[in-house]
C-alpha cells in the first residue's frame, strides 16, 4: 500500500534535478578529497610545487574549472589557501564511502561513519583473517606500494630523457 | 475495486516511471532511500532501483584501492608470478610509468597512486589491478628494444586502470550485493565480525575473484583492449614518447607469437595494430633517443 506523499514528492523533485543537471562543480561547491594524500598545487600539473599537504576526509571549496584541474580553496586554521587539485583527487558526492585511513583527528563523526561502510581496511581484514594463506603475498604487495620516488626525481628523469620539454610541461 | 485499490497502479506508475529514468540522479535515490521505511512497499522499490542502477562507477576510489590491492595479493601468491629482486629495472620501470602517469591529465589519479612490480617469468604478460598496482613480466620487457616500447606497455596498462576496466569485470550480481551493504546503515554500527560485515567480506571475495579471473584467464573485452592500446597511446604522446612504440611493440609480439599470459588474454597484436594504423604525429628528437637509448641499455643489462 502506498500512502507516503512525501516521499512521491521526492522523487518527483529528483526528477525534477535531474532534468536541471545535477553534478554541476560550480564556484561554491564543496568536494572531498578521496586521495589518500595529495597536494594543491601552485599551478594546474602535477609537478608543480604544493602550497599544501591534503588528506583523504578534507573539504575543499571549488573556484573554478580548467580542463582536468579545479581551482579550490581549503581553510587550515583559519587561513585560506588556494590552489589547484586533480579532479580525480576530490568529488562532490556527498556520500563518498571513505577508506578512514590517514585522515585528520578533527574528523567528524559523519565522515568517519562513512570510513565504515565500504571496501575498506576492516573488509580487507575479514577477508585476510578467513584467507591467511594470503599473509605473505599481502607482505609483497605492502611493500609495491610502500615505493615511492619522489616527484624530482620522476621529473628529472623525464628531464634527461628529454620527455617533459616535448610534452611542453 | 475499492479507491485505494484503483490508486495503487497509478502510485506505482509515479514511483516507477521516474526511478527508472533517474539512473543517473544517484545523490537524490540515496536520499529518498535512506528516508523511507525499508520494509515499505516504497523503500523496497527505491531499494530494488538502487540496487540495479549501480555499476562499478559507484565504487569510490579507497573501495577501488582496497579490492586492488587483494587482487595483487591474489597474482603474486600464484606461483608462476614471483617478484622479481633486480633493483635497477624496478627502479627504472617506476620511473618510465610515473613519468606517464604524471604528464597526462588523463590519468585518472587513485587513491594510493601508481606503483609498478616486475614479474620474474618468462611468460609474455602485464597485469594492471584496480587502484593501479601494475605488474609487467620479464618475458614482455625481453619485447622491449627500447624506453618507448617499454613506456608503451606500462601506458597500455595505466589505461586499463584509469578507464576501470577491472573494476568493470565485477559481475552485476555481485554490485548488486555489494551495494546492499556499501553505504548501509547496518554496516555503519557493524563491529568486526558483525553478520553484516562477514557478508561484505564475502562479496568483496566474489568481486575480486571477477578481476582475477578476467585478468588471468578469460580476459578483457577486444573493445575494452582497443580503448586501452588507443587511450594509451595518447598517454604515451602526453608523456613525450613515440606513440608508434606501441604498434612496434605490438608488431614484435606478432613476430615472434607465443602461449600463454598475454597470448591467451589478448587480441592478436596484428588486430590490435589494425586499431591503431592511424599515425599520430610525432617529431622524432634524436638527442633524446640517445639519452634514452643508454639508460635503457642500462636498466635491461643482463
Amino acid at each position: 500500500m502506498f500512502k507516503s506523499l512525501p516521499i512521491l514528492c521526492l522523487t518527483a523533485a529528483a526528477y525534477v534535478c535531474l532534468a536541471a543537471g545535477t553534478t554541476p562543480q560550480s564556484q561554491g561547491d564543496t568536494l572531498t578529497v578521496t586521495k589518500k594524500t595529495t597536494k594543491l598545487r601552485a599551478q594546474k600539473k602535477l609537478f608543480a610545487p604544493g602550497v599544501a599537504d591534503l588528506k583523504e576526509g578534507d573539504r575543499v571549496t571549488l573556484v573554478s574549472k580548467d580542463g582536468a584541474w579545479l581551482s579550490v580553496t581549503w581553510t587550515s586554521n583559519g587561513k585560506n589557501i588556494t590552489g589547484w587539485l586533480h579532479e580525480s583527487d576530490a568529488t562532490t558526492k556527498k556520500d563518498v564511502r571513505l577508506s578512514g585511513q590517514g585522515v585528520r583527528e578533527k574528523y567528524s563523526v559523519s565522515e568517519a561513519e562513512a570510513a565504515r561502510k565500504g571496501f575498506n581496511p576492516q573488509v580487507e581484514k575479514a577477508y585476510r583473517d578467513r584467507n591467511p594463506s594470503l599473509d605473505a603475498a599481502y607482505q609483497i604487495v605492502d611493500r609495491i606500494q610502500a615505493q615511492t620516488v619522489p616527484e624530482a626525481d620522476v621529473e628529472r628523469f623525464l628531464r634527461e630523457g628529454r620527455l617533459l620539454k616535448e610534452a611542453g610541461r | 475495486m475499492n479507491a485505494i485499490a484503483r490508486r495503487v497502479p497509478l502510485t506505482l506508475a509515479l514511483f516507477a516511471a521516474p526511478l527508472l529514468i533517474l539512473v543517473a540522479c544517484a545523490g537524490m535515490l540515496d536520499a529518498l532511500e535512506g528516508a523511507t521505511d525499508p520494509d515499505s512497499a516504497e523503500g523496497k522499490l527505491i531499494r530494488g532501483t538502487n540496487r540495479l542502477r549501480k555499476s562499478a562507477q559507484d565504487l569510490d576510489p579507497s573501495e577501488e584501492h582496497y579490492i586492488g590491492r587483494t587482487v595483487a595479493a591474489q597474482i603474486v601468491a600464484m606461483p608462476q608470478y614471483k617478484l622479481s629482486t633486480d633493483q635497477a629495472v624496478l627502479d627504472y620501470v617506476n620511473r618510465v610509468g610515473l613519468g606517464i602517469s604524471m604528464t597526462n591529465d588523463g590519468v585518472r589519479q587513485t587513491f594510493a597512486g601508481y606503483h609498478f612490480a616486475v614479474l620474474d617469468t618468462d611468460e609474455v604478460n602485464a597485469l594492471a589491478c584496480p587502484g593501479g598496482t601494475i605488474f609487467i613480466s620479464k618475458g614482455l620487457l625481453s619485447k622491449a628494444a627500447s624506453e618507448d616500447e617499454v613506456a608503451a606497455i606500462l601506458a597500455h596498462e595505466i589505461a586499463h586502470v584509469t578507464l576501470r576496466h577491472g573494476l568493470n569485470q565485477i559481475k552485476k550480481s555481485n554490485l548488486a550485493s555489494a551495494f546492499q551493504y556499501l553505504g548501509s546503515g547496518a554496516l555503519q554500527a557493524a563491529g568486526t565480525n558483525s553478520e553484516d560485515l562477514q557478508k561484505l567480506a564475502t562479496v568483496f571475495d566474489d568481486s575480486v575473484k571477477d578481476v582475477v579471473g578476467a585478468m588471468i584467464t578469460s580476459g578483457y573485452s577486444r573493445e575494452a583492449e582497443e580503448e586501452a592500446d588507443r587511450s594509451g597511446r595518447e598517454f604515451l604522446a602526453g608523456a613525450g614518447y613515440d606513440p608508434q612504440a606501441l604498434s612496434r611493440v605490438l608488431a614484435k609480439m606478432g613476430e615472434v607469437g607465443g602461449e600463454g599470459g598475454m597470448f591467451a588474454t589478448h587480441p592478436a597484436p596484428k588486430d590490435r595494430q589494425a586499431t591503431l594504423s592511424t599515425k599520430v604525429a610525432f617529431t622524432p628528437d634524436p638527442q633524446g633517443e640517445a639519452a634514452r637509448s643508454t639508460r635503457f641499455a642500462a636498466a635491461m643489462k643482463p
